[in-house]
């Protein structure tokens, strides 16, 4: 009796543990914690083969004033660059998250816009539009504004531009995903209670958006803190960050201890912001959770009284603009700003095209039309070719390998336990948030040692640590909308879990599985960072030989590369939308 | 008398779809007017525009006798109260009942005054510095109203605002919703697509069907004389059947109704003329009698046979086949005889003319 019964017991037991988080719970910790933990460690090691603890690099860390310097231009970059997204993106994404869906879905496609050009490219096309002879100053010129060029390029509004291009989408699109949960009732409501337009916006909508504004903040701050390329191509040597000088130790001095030093700064640094935020805000509300659980703080009462003045504020100005009512759904003023914010986010990516017909080798405007020669230099380069394939090579893999480990999680996540949830999220979401000059130095480091620089699978599996929480997000966001009463239908009509989960739920789940891969497949196809560190003696992927071209000569091959790849993915999209939206008709 | 609000001719269109047709309505000082009807029948529409969120395409909204056509919802001295009951979530009761007032820019003291009056009306003193998501869908929709009434508005929109509840909380936020309105003698325009709900609160009901007024009168006048096939089916249950006037007089009309196997006489109302009709008897008006008991002059009388007895409690539902072939069903207050019909006993159904309602046949 004892026997069956023990069976049944530890049949049960074993039906409670959540076995498809093992993968990637597992995979994380071998591949993230464990070589960015080594690789902090380092700070304390004694360099020598005597070993042993030391703290001399902290010791000089403190002591030098040019660190510190470097931390506060880091903070100072990273600071503007989110108040100027926030700032900039709030609009757009209020206008996205209020307006009808056939509009909404235009105006996303345009704030995504620069995700689908590489980031090199779009720096390089900033070049071209703030250079001595660029774009802009052209224009001025032109219009006769200035008399000479002015120097745009290589300062700090340069770096602000390049930046803030680069994570204003990130900003806008969360802000839209919390803005979009904000019951329209709510400002209905606020109107019919007496409140004035002004107030209902200041005393309804901002405080109930501003989980979003924080959300969005928080990662542009965040992401804005390990950039180093931008910087180092569009800024001057007084816009050094932080991530250049741990370059400047690893590649240059070989010092990797105090890399590891600086290192342990940096993430210091991110998770000051990171506990700041959950003091003021709580971590709940990075994930679309609620606000409003606990009665307001003293600080929120403060805050409340400011946007009490704004709102009476902005409804005295309202009083004197002219009575008549404006047409509802016609707001000129958000309309026009928006625009002119979308042109600023489109502008590189389309910038590229024409240039990618020029007949001179120079990446320079105007472009001396008309000539397919850079598309040839690629179609004829076996070196081009050879990045070419290798990046789908690579980023294929890295779909197919962060599918397989990320679906099973969100999963495990959405339907499994419950204790503990919030842990494994945040270490799935991890590689999100630390900065991705720590793991890519990190790996590096690890990959020799087991002496795998320079191999597809080093690349695959760094590129899968990136991947694998946009495929854990996206699929975890369609699980949550899944009727679980299909699968139980499914199992009353005699299907077993695995022909339920391959039948019906997948099928259902295919849009939200095609958002991840496509999504992983794009983080690997045009990442950059893991790439310069381990791709080593192995031939490059597209974006390391865009860099490694372009450190050489920018030429316009770049141009032509960008334009085929801007055609490829829009390709892809049309075909992904057409995917989900025929699924749409089919279910209903 | 001007009429407190007074929709004329409005109607309202979504690109070439007609959410509502041209329609007029008056509501008098004081009174609780329900919209009703199914889902899509342009109730909402109705009380958007009333409340401003929603501009009509045409025609003339007055409040007061003044034209509020196209004034700001904060302008009109309306209060609503929505479905989802849109407290906000990040302010405390008190706040969330205080923000008309201080929209209104009353004295803080006065304010909080006000707060705890209104609380105590709804009967929650105690919850005033919980944050709403704390509460119980219940008292999130007694607080909901008394943010409406804290101020006193003129006019009080309710949309559906039972939907959400389970049927003991609907039946008794009903009664104190009614409670309130007498209290308060304010003008109520309330909208659901529940019948019962109508019939217990209101002095007055609009039935609404594809975006038109279908019929407006007391609940009293809607269920015992509907005007049409959809007022009759809507409210309430109905025997419904087809049937052609033979002959008309001015006390009464003669029906031929072949599914019921005979001619049936009704009063005659001012409903129809000759030819095709259909006419509607409700259940409680029909008598059950033995087959052979002898039938008073001048009563409607039908032979048939009992297909299904249904106790529910006091009132006890049965189902009878009519030698046209036709099922109707009979309710009347239970008793044990009545119980005990064995299915396929021939009984007879009973009603009066007057109970016989005569309707237009729907073309
Ligand atoms: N913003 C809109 N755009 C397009 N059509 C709309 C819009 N609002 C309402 N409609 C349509 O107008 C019609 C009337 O809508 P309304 O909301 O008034 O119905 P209702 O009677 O309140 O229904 P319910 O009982 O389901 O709430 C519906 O068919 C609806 O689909
Ligand atoms: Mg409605």
């Amino acid at each position: 009796m004892t026997g069956a019964a023990g069976l049944a017991a530890l049949r049960g037991r074993l039906r409670g543990v959540p076995w498809p988080l093992f993968p990637a719970i597992a995979f994380l910790l071998v591949m993230m914690v464990y070589p960015v933990g080594r690789f902090l460690l380092l700070s304390v090691e004694a360099r020598g083969p005597a070993g042993g603890w030391t703290t001399a690099n902290y010791q000089r860390l403190l002591d030098g004033a040019l660190y510190w310097r470097v931390l506060g231009i880091t903070l100072r970059c990273a600071g503007w660059t989110t108040l100027l997204s926030v700032l900039f993106g709030y609009p757009v994404a209020y206008l996205i998250a209020t307006s009808g869906n056939r509009l909404r879905a235009r105006l996303t496609f345009w704030v995504m816009l620069p995700f689908w050009t590489s980031f090199l490219v779009r720096t390089f096309a900033w070049i071209v539009l703030l250079g001595r002879n660029g774009v802009l100053n052209q224009w001025l010129q032109g219009l006769g504004l200035i008399e000479s060029p002015l120097r745009l390029l290589f300062t700090f509004p340069a770096v602000m531009v390049g930046m803030l291009h680069a994570l204003m989408p990130l900003c806008v699109v969360t802000m839209v995903a919390v803005m979009e949960g904000i019951d329209g009732d709510l400002t209905r409501a606020a109107m019919t209670l007496g409140a004035p337009r002004g107030s209902t916006f200041w005393r309804i909508y901002f405080p109930l958006s501003l989980p979003g504004v924080a959300a969005g903040g928080l990662l542009v701050f965040i992401s804005a803190l390990g950039f180093f390329i931008t910087p180092a191509l569009l800024g001057s040597p007084h816009e050094i960050m932080l991530p250049q000088i741990i370059l400047q130790q690893v590649q240059e001095l070989l010092n990797w201890n105090f890399a590891g030093a600086l290192a342990v700064l940096m993430v210091a640094t991110v998770l000051v912001a990171f506990l700041l935020f959950d003091r003021l805000f709580g971590v709940s509300s990075l994930t679309g959770g609620s606000a409003g659980s606990r009665p307001p703080g003293r600080l929120a009462r403060a805050g409340t009284a400011v946007l009490a003045g704004l709102g009476h504020g902005f409804d005295a100005l309202g009083r004197l603009l002219p009575a008549r009512r404006p047409r509802p759904g016609r707001r000129p003023v958000l309309f026009g700003f928006s625009l002119l914010v979308l042109g600023f986010l489109a502008l590189p990516s389309l910038l590229m095209v024409p240039v990618s017909f020029t007949r001179i080798p120079l990446l320079d405007w105007p472009p001396q039309l008309f000539s397919w020669r850079w598309y040839q230099a690629f179609l004829g380069s076996a070196t081009w070719q050879a990045a070419t394939v290798r990046s789908f090579e690579v980023a294929g893999l890295t779909a197919v390998l962060s599918m397989l480990i990320g679906v099973p999680a969100a999963f495990g996540l959405v339907r499994g336990l419950r204790r503990g949830n919030a842990a494994v999220l945040a270490l799935l979401l991890s590689p999100l948030i630390v900065p991705r000059i720590i793991i890519a130095v990190a790996l590096f480091y690890l990959y020799a040692r087991l002496d795998m620089v320079g191999t597809i699978a080093g690349l695959v599996l760094g590129h899968s640590i990136l991947a694998i929480p946009y495929v854990v997000v996206t699929v975890m966001a369609v699980l949550k909308g899944y009727d679980i009463r299909l699968d139980n239908a499914a199992w009353s009509l005699g299907a077993n879990r695995r022909r339920t989960l391959w039948h019906v739920t997948l099928p259902l789940l295919r849009a939200g599985l095609v958002a991840g891969f496509l999504f992983a497949f794009v983080t690997s196809f045009d990442e950059l960072t893991i790439a310069l560190f381990v791709t080593g003696g192995l031939g490059a992927t597209l974006p390391k030989q865009m860099w490694d071209s372009a450190i050489l000569q920018v030429d316009p091959t770049l141009a032509a590369v960008s334009t085929l790849l801007l055609l490829l993915i829009t390709a892809v999209l049309l075909l992904a939308g057409f995917i989900s939206r025929r699924d749409r008709a089919a279910h209903g | 008398m001007t009429a407190k609000l007074q929709l004329e001719r409005v109607w309202k269109r979504y690109g070439t779809f007609t959410a509502l047709q041209e329609t007029s309505l008056d509501l008098r000082e004081g009174e609780f007017l329900t919209l009703l009807g199914p889902s899509g029948s342009g109730k909402t529409t109705i009380l958007m525009m009333v409340a401003g969120l929603v501009l009509p395409d045409g025609g003339r909204i007055a409040i007061d006798g003044r034209d509020a056509t196209r004034d700001p919802p904060f302008r009109r001295d309306i209060g609503m109260v929505f479905q989802s009951y849109a407290l906000f979530p990040h302010m405390t009761v008190a706040d969330n009942i205080a923000f008309p007032l201080r929209m209104r820019r009353q004295r803080e003291a006065h304010v909080q005054a006000e707060v705890k009056r209104v609380l105590e009306l709804v009967q929650l003193p105690h919850v005033a510095d919980r944050m709403p998501r704390q509460l119980s869908g219940g008292q999130q929709q007694r607080i909901a109203l008394a943010r409406c009434i804290v101020y006193r508005p003129g006019i009080i929109l309710m949309d559906e605002p039972l939907g959400a509840l389970d049927k003991k909380l609907r039946d008794q936020l009903q009664i104190e919703i009614k409670r309130l309105h007498r209290q308060l003698g304010t003008t109520m325009l309330y909208v659901t697509d529940a019948q019962v709900v109508t019939l217990t609160m209101s002095d007055r009901v609009c039935l609404m069907n594809h975006g038109c007024i279908e019929q407006i009168g007391t609940p009293a006048d809607l269920y015992f004389r509907p005007r049409s096939v959809f007022a009759a089916d809507f409210l309430g249950d109905s025997n419904l059947l087809e049937g052609n006037i033979l002959q008309r007089s001015t006390s009464e009309t003669l029906v031929d109704c072949p599914g019921l196997g005979g001619r049936v006489l009704a009063a005659s109302g001012d409903a129809a003329g000759a030819g095709p009709c259909r006419i509607l008897v409700r259940p409680e008006s029909m008598v059950l009698a033995a087959a052979a008991a002898p039938v008073e002059a001048g009563c409607n009388a039908v032979a048939a046979v009992v297909r299904d007895v249904i106790f529910t409690g006091n009132v006890t539902r049965t189902t009878v086949e009519s030698a046209g072939g036709t099922l109707l069903s009979v309710a009347g207050l239970t008793h044990e005889a009545g119980l005990s019909l064995p299915p396929g006993a021939a009984v007879q159904v009973r009603w009066r003319p007057a109970q016989t309602v005569l309707l237009p046949a729907p073309r």
